[in-house]
């Protein structure tokens, strides 16, 4: 008894000495690690998926993994990962691992509600996990590649050496968050939040984590990453995004459907601001809900199901709250005349 | 996403800021126009009104409070603004003697699916909106907010200053006035 | 057909029944001839008032506005949006004003009470009085001075004070006032929940705490650009305040 005891107080006494790491922290880490694979190039590794559902099925930044098929250790094995699906909306992909059995790994899942700022968080990126900080779940932000707006959460962490586009963001309940998608530039990263925040360094021991599964990490490593020390104290904060919660949601339960499919609610229509008042329609896809419920190019829209649109913003998240299938009273202003259309909301 | 409160607008209006009322304005003015035109169907009256009404709000600014949304303060103006316009002009009489004929109208068009019988579809709809017209205000009011405007019962109710459940009810009740306007061609069309 | 028949069609007619209800109402209706008529010209009013709702668009401007609004030389009142600062100062003010101009009690003080379904405290006021220029109408009851409860606070004097000059209306009477006056009444406008917190609170008579918090940090829009960041790997984000130019799908 007395052995174990002195084992326990080493290990606690080891992760304190490796990096502040509080063996709550330790325990959180063990819950998310059986559910990670690393992908590896050429014997180094270079991006994290997580298993999503337990037949087999793994998440990832698409960017990160880059080809259609790349090889992944999970553990001490050795996985063929195959994209089977992917979601351009929002750069995430969909990978099925083989060989696989049922059962091996365990599969993450995302929280009932968004998280609390100040939340802390892990980060696991292919050198290991790093902590963050939550700061907000109500940023907007447009994609500049597929013009698409979602809603954003906010998070903040001290730079690690290696690079984190790609990473993958979780609680430390072991609820999967999202994948991190965009950072602000360093110089502008003090942002209002940031800056009134009581001092992002504090409540966080400084140093970052590093190491972990690595392409040659043993399994032990694997499962308990070895946090190691900077050497040069706290780094740069960076303040990174990933997808809201709502839209999360709607990317894992597309890629678990049989087709594995994510479909977002469109009428098929891009807009910009009409500097006046609501939404200027500028493009159309032909076969649209919109074209075919006869809207047009140069229509602005005022109001959607009642909500006045103000800009295209505002079109854009409205759209964001809807179901596809149902249907939209949407006012539109037409030569001086406000028309009333009826639009199904279709797929995107 | 709403970069401004119309709660905030509000504040910095009433400490002089002109500008910050004109974005209330520019924000809201489509949807006052809307229900002031349904309320008084010309539209020169209704742009009248629909300024009428923002200037009041500018001079009572100090008497909005935040309990209440600000477009539903501002539609309470405008009711009472075209309550009073009814009130000067004899409003309602004149309309009243246009109901019977407007009336008449509707219910007599046939197949309207029929692109020549657009023209008839048109009379209907004038019909209907004299109909409408020659309802009293306070039925006016709320039929032109829930079928028109297609409003929420909650938002109604905040303007009328009652329940949700009593909202419904003067929904129910306006409608009544209305379906019992058109009954005379509802028993024409039966016979 | 009875009137409520008519008007359980009616609410079927207009979508504001059950799915239940209506399974019943629809089956009720075509087994009654007149029914499913009476059903189907409701439905066709409501299809109607819907097609009212196209309007032509309007022809208002801001710059038309502001023309008219300085034409008139307006300017929004301030009421009593002092401040913190001023309000105990100015209520102790009006207090003292108050006290000053009391006539001599010969006339039994009229009391200002409330009815049992609205929040307003009991309060006097002693007419004629510099301060209640308006005085209360048939709203306000009329009580011997024994009912009234202890002495009203200054702030409570002030907001009772503010409402019967203005309105001389009780308050849920003054609600309805809109419609049976037929006329409009911009102190009632809106004033109307202003006035309840006034009356029931007396501390709400200064500014509402929660009018003067802080106005939350504006939210940029973020703008993410397929361009990677050199330093993170992950793509750039930008802040922007506009997004005017910014062509958004859905």
């Amino acid at each position: 008894m007395w052995l174990s005891a002195a084992k326990i107080g080493l290990a606690v006494l080891a992760g304190w000495v490796q990096g502040g790491l509080t063996p709550k922290e330790t325990a959180a880490w063990a819950k998310i690690a059986p559910s990670l694979a690393y992908v590896s190039d050429h014997g180094k590794t270079t991006a994290v998926c997580v298993l999503i559902d337990d037949s087999g099925l793994f998440l990832a930044d698409k960017d990160a993994i880059g080809k259609d098929t790349v090889e992944a250790r999970l553990d001490d094995h050795v996985l063929t990962m195959k994209r089977v699906g992917d979601d351009g909306a929002t750069g995430l992909v969909l990978l099925q691992a083989s060989p696989w059995t049922f059962g091996e790994g365990h599969a993450a899942y995302l929280p009932e509600k968004p998280a609390l700022q100040g939340q802390q968080l892990f980060i696991a990126l292919p050198s290991g996990p790093i902590r963050g900080e939550f700061v907000r779940s109500d940023k907007v932000a447009v994609l500049l590649t597929s013009h698409r707006l979602f809603p954003m959460n906010e998070l903040k962490f001290e730079a690690p050496e290696s690079l984190v586009g790609g990473g993958l963001v979780f609680t430390q309940r072991g609820e999967l968050i999202g994948a991190l998608n965009a950072t602000l530039p360093n110089q502008s990263a003090n942002t209002q939040e940031s800056r009134s925040a009581s001092g992002f360094g504090s409540p966080l021991p400084p140093a970052a984590l590093g190491g972990g599964g690595g392409g040659g990490a043993s399994k032990s490593t694997a499962m308990v990453p070895q946090f190691m020390v900077r050497q040069a104290g706290p780094g740069d904060l960076t303040v990174a995004y990933t997808v809201g919660l709502g839209v999360m949601r709607r990317v894992v339960e597309g890629f678990k459907s049989p087709s594995h499919e994510v479909q977002h609610p469109s009428i098929g229509i891009y807009c910009k601001d009409s500097l006046i008042k609501g939404a200027l329609v500028t493009r159309m896809r032909e076969d649209s809900t919109a074209a075919k419920a006869g809207m047009q190019i140069g229509d602005i829209i005022l109001s959607i199901d009642g909500i006045t649109i103000k800009s295209q913003i505002g079109f854009a998240s409205t759209m964001l709250q809807k179901e596809i299938g149902q249907t939209l009273v949407v006012w539109v202003l037409r030569n001086s005349m406000q028309v009333r259309l009826t639009i199904p909301v279709g797929k995107a | 996403m709403e970069l401004d409160s119309d709660i905030s607008l509000v504040r910095r209006a009433r400490d002089g800021e002109f500008a910050a009322f004109e974005t209330l304005f520019e924000r809201h003015r489509t949807l006052v126009y809307r229900f002031a035109y349904q309320m008084t169907p010309r539209r020169d009256d209704a742009e009248d009104i629909v300024q009428e009404a923002f200037i009041r709000a500018y001079q009572n600014l100090d008497k909005y409070r935040d309990e209440a949304k600000f477009t539903t303060w501002l539609l309470r103006i405008v009711t009472n603004l075209c309550t009073d316009q009814a009130r000067m002009y004899h409003r309602r009489q004149a309309l009243e003697q246009q109901e019977a004929g407007g009336a008449l109208d509707w219910m007599t068009v046939g197949n309207i699916d029929d692109p020549v019988q657009n023209l008839e579809a048109d009379r209907r709809k004038e019909a209907l909106r004299r109909a409408l017209a020659a309802l009293p205000i306070h039925h006016r009011s709320v039929i032109i907010l829930r079928d028109i405007e297609e409003r929420e019962y909650q938002e109604i109710s905040q303007m009328l200053g009652c329940t949700v459940g009593g909202a419904k009810l003067r929904v129910l009740r306006a409608r009544r006035a209305l379906r019992d306007r058109i009954a005379p061609l509802l028993n024409e069309d039966k016979k | 057909m009875n009137r409520k028949f008519e008007d359980e069609l009616l609410k079927l007619a207009f979508e504001e029944t059950t799915p239940e209800q209506a399974m019943v109402m629809e089956r009720a209706a075509q087994q009654d001839p007149e029914a499913a008529q009476a059903l189907s010209q409701y439905r066709q009013m409501r299809l109607g008032l819907r097609e009212l709702a196209e309007v032509p668009a309007d022809q208002l401007s801001k710059e038309r506005l502001r023309e008219a609004i300085l034409t008139r030389g307006l300017k929004p009142r301030r009421g009593f949006n002092l401040g913190w600062v001023a309000m105990p100062a100015m209520a102790a003010a009006l207090a003292v004003v108050f006290l000053a101009y009391r006539p001599h009690p010969a006339v039994t003080p009229q009391v200002v009470a409330s009815r049992g379904d609205n929040p307003f405290r009991m309060a006097t006021i002693t007419p004629p009085s510099p301060l209640a220029m308006v005085t209360p109408t048939h709203d306000i009851d009329s009580n011997p001075a024994k009912t009234v409860a202890p002495r009203p606070s200054a702030a409570t004097m002030v907001a009772l004070r503010h409402v019967v000059r203005h309105h001389g209306k009780h308050v849920p009477e003054a609600l309805d006032a809109k419609v049976k006056d037929g006329i409009f009444d911009p102190e009632f406008d809106g004033s109307r929940f202003a006035m309840i917190a006034s009356v029931s609170h007396s501390e709400n008579v200064l500014p509402s705490p929660s009018v003067s918090a802080a106005v939350p940090a504006p939210n940029p829009i973020v703008l993410i650009d397929s361009q990677k960041d050199g330093n993170t790997g992950a793509a750039r984000a930008t802040e922007v305040d506009s997004s005017s130019n910014v062509v958004v799908g859905g």
